[in-house]
């Protein structure tokens, strides 16, 4: 009895002890460890599974913590924004880098990149309608990982069974005019794949594109909400009416990567999304179309402004971080020209970070590999200007988007409303008037309107 | 003359130290001194998170944008969700109608598999943890495989069932998204009324059935006198656990709809999570939460009083 009693306390001594120097001990390694908060792309994946490059080269661990889009974005916001400092790099988005720019949450980067510096790193290789998004008040708070616009994919063996071509600039009306005769749901295929899953860079991507291009706008010039506005309104009930004659079915739960396998298990006809999936289209592991597939710009109606959108995933610095210049050695390294060249060793130059670097885009092996779209994909991106794509003067920036901090819930609220519209649960007209209201009350509360 | 005895114990008025803090020369004080730290301890842990977000419902806090004030705002913050704020209401709406639905047919259905598992029947045990096995089926994963494999319009197995036998394709999702979360629900939460109720089954002795048998009573009359009152507590417990569990249904509304299309099926844990993730607003979601709080106590309140009443009055003898 005595000495089963004696057996279980030293038990228990060992084991408390042995917890206490792991403790210690983990907290006492003399290597710098960063901590990078990444969402799940490809291109990241590919980058998790490269570090150990950089770690090898400068002795620098980096340890990920990768999560989808939203979960990213809530976790590192509460972390900046309360100066956690569990992160020392984040991926951020064009949206978020001017906001946190301005909030002070992201460290300028501006004033690291010495003369010398910026010349190693050719700073004026980057694209620079990318490199404008990144900025705010002319310093640069972000380096781009990988950038994107918007394309129309087409699936070609469909449209020459139908006897019908696809011009390389089409509009709106003659894409509505093709998915009414390629939709045919009895044999499972469906004219056009768009997204309306609610998220304001989900639904809400596509769709403000598609406002930009009718001639409409968010909101005007004083703030107010146009949603109830003629060619906002006409710019939705195209698309959602689009959706519900010709589009996929179970479209309000259709995202990106629901499109695309739809898309790639040749289900539908035509799809208008990100040009970062024209690599995996047109890879035969990956796509049943891969021959099939053609590529042309993202349809326009009324005018080419904002048509097609600007977005790029960028690394920057948290401004708690502990470890700022090792942060900087990583982002310079997973930026630079010679890590695409390491990806393109590894996986090919198809599968590269697109839409970062004008040198990428002159590279020859570049071009054989991706000639089919990367010249739609680059002029995409230089004539995407956040700046100008709207018809009518508007107070804010962002193509896909509107450049406020409380965009975020007011494009999700908005798309959640559509989606109701979509699913056909409301009419177009009750959905936007409840998305007007709630968008009015949201902007007055935030003190944009009086 | 009587001679009143001494009590066994000596007066206890001599004992008590005199004084102004005499109390905290007792052994009792003493007592209570040295739990103190424990109980103190204890107080702080399980109560911080609440004490915390009640501290946060009455300020005005956003994440996103600094340029709001971070003030104190008394009681704005839950006046604004009951009465102007249309989503919250609707979420009301639809936690009361997904719970009572959930729960509701995950107890029939509970019963009717409990009623079949109480006879003995070769392979029963086998057959009893097959029935058991959707509950412990993770409610992310069974959202993602329902969603995915059998509700999706175009690659699911539901649709191409039902478009073999030459009806037309449902869109489950957005057309009856709220049967689809029921649905969902149902299949894991059945196993769970199943067990209690199977418990209470087998606590009905059988000489109270062969006694109404005796008496003439046909199944369903036995079914209807002797079962169900029997079965009352069992039908109190499952019906109170269940519904604790089921109010705060998350996963399968998170993967499956988002609490859409629409807000036809944002419910209050649903619409929480939102304000915090979406608008990130620190005050609103806290108020929303200690709201929660109130109206899930309400509801277990009535519920109980309810439960008990008709069990009290209907059993017979």
């Amino acid at each position: 009895m005595r000495l089963s009693r004696l057996v279980v306390s030293l038990g228990l001594l060992v084991a408390l002890g042995l917890a206490t120097f792991v403790g210690v001990g983990s907290a006492r390694t003399n290597a710098t460890t960063l901590t990078i908060a990444t969402v799940n792309n490809g291109d990241m994946i590919v980058m998790e599974s490269l570090t150990k490059d950089f770690t090898k080269k400068y002795g620098i661990n980096v340890k990920y913590v990768t999560l989808p889009e939203n979960t990213l974005r809530q976790k590192v916001t509460s972390d900046v924004a309360t100066g956690g400092g569990q992160f020392d790099i984040a991926t951020v988005g064009t949206y978020d880098v001017p906001i946190w720019a301005k909030n002070k949450w992201l460290v300028n980067l501006q004033p690291m990149f010495s003369p010398s510096a910026s010349k190693a790193y050719d700073l004026n290789d980057v694209i620079p309608k990318v490199r404008l998004g990144l900025s705010y008040q002319n310093n640069l708070y972000a380096l781009p990982f990988y950038g994107e616009s918007s394309m129309m994919y087409y699936n070609k063996a469909l449209f020459a069974a139908a006897g019908l071509k696809m011009p390389l600039h089409p509009t709106w009306d003659q894409v509505a005019a093709f998915a009414a005769k390629l939709n045919d749901p009895s044999k499972n295929q469906y004219g056009i794949c768009l997204r309306a899953l609610p998220g304001w860079g989900e639904f809400g991507a596509p769709l403000t594109t598609v406002i930009n291009t009718f001639g409409g706008e968010w909101f005007n010039n004083s703030w107010q909400p146009q949603l109830t506005s003629p060619a906002d309104v006409k710019a939705v009930t195209f698309y959602v009416n689009l959706l519900r004659k010709s589009g996929e079915p179970g479209a309000t739960s259709s995202g990106f990567t629901e499109c695309e396998t739809a898309m790639a298990q040749g289900k539908a006809a035509m799809w208008v999304d990100a040009t970062v999936a024209a690599g995996a289209l047109s890879d035969p592991k990956q796509s049943k179309v891969a021959k099939d597939i053609g590529f042309a710009y993202a349809p326009t109606e009324v005018t080419p402004l904002g048509s097609h959108w600007l977005w790029s995933w960028s690394l920057g610095i948290e401004a708690s971080s502990k470890n700022q210049a090792a942060a900087f050695k990583f982002i310079t390294w997973a930026t630079s020209k010679d890590y695409i060249k390491l990806v393109a060793a590894k996986n090919g130059w198809a599968s590269v970070p697109p839409g970062t670097r004008i040198s990428t885009y002159k590279n020859p092996a570049y071009k054989k590999a991706a000639g089919a779209f990367e010249g739609i994909v680059l002029n995409s991106m230089l004539t995407a200007d956040p700046t100008h794509s709207t018809l009518h003067k508007v107070p804010y920036v962002g193509v896909q988007f509107v450049g406020i901090p409380e965009f975020q819930n007011i494009g999700t609220l908005v798309t959640q409303d559509l989606a109701g519209a979509v699913a056909g649960s409301t009419s177009v007209s009750a959905a936007l008037a409840q998305a007007q209201s709630q968008v009015t009350r949201i902007m007055k509360q935030a003190g944009y309107l009086k | 003359m009587t001679v009143r005895p001494e009590t066994l114990a000596p007066s206890a008025v001599g004992l008590r130290p005199v004084g102004r803090f005499g109390f905290l020369r007792t052994q009792r004080a003493a007592s209570i001194g040295l739990i103190l730290p424990a109980l103190a301890y204890l107080a702080l842990m399980t109560q911080a998170p609440f004490v915390l977000t009640l501290w946060y419902s009455f300020r005005q806090w956003v994440l996103t944008s600094p340029d709001i004030p971070h003030k104190w705002v008394g009681l704005s913050n839950y006046t604004y969700e009951l009465t102007q704020d249309p989503i919250f209401r609707q979420a009301i709406y639809n936690t009361l109608e997904l719970t009572a639905a959930i729960v509701g047919g995950s107890l029939l259905l509970g019963l009717a598999f409990a009623l079949l598992l109480n006879r003995s029947f070769p392979l029963r045990g086998v057959a009893r943890s097959l029935m058991i096995a959707p509950f412990f089926v993770m409610p992310t994963v069974n959202a993602v495989v329902q969603k995915n494999l059998f509700l999706n319009p175009i690659f699911g197995l539901l649709n191409w069932i039902m478009t073999s036998v030459g009806f037309a394709r449902i869109d489950w999702l957005a057309v009856h998204p709220k049967l689809s979360i029921i649905e969902m629900a149902v299949w894991q939460w059945a196993p769970f009324m199943m067990l209690i109720l199977l418990a209470g089954l087998q606590g009905i002795p059988d000489d109270v059935r062969e006694a109404a048998r005796i008496d003439g009573a046909g199944p369903f009359t036995e079914f209807r006198r002797i079962t169900i009152p029997l079965l009352g507590p069992y039908f109190q417990l499952a019906v109170l656990l269940g519904m604790i569990y089921i109010l705060q249904l998350f996963a399968e509304i998170f993967v499956a709809t988002q609490g859409g299309p629409g807000t036809a099926t944002t419910t209050i844990p649903y619409y929480i999570y939102q304000t915090i993730s979406q608008a990130n607003d620190v005050g609103s979601s806290s108020a929303q939460g200690v709201l929660a709080i109130i109206f899930s106590s309400i509801i277990a309140a009535l519920l109980l009083r309810l439960l008990l009443r008709t069990f009290r009055s209907g059993v017979t003898a």
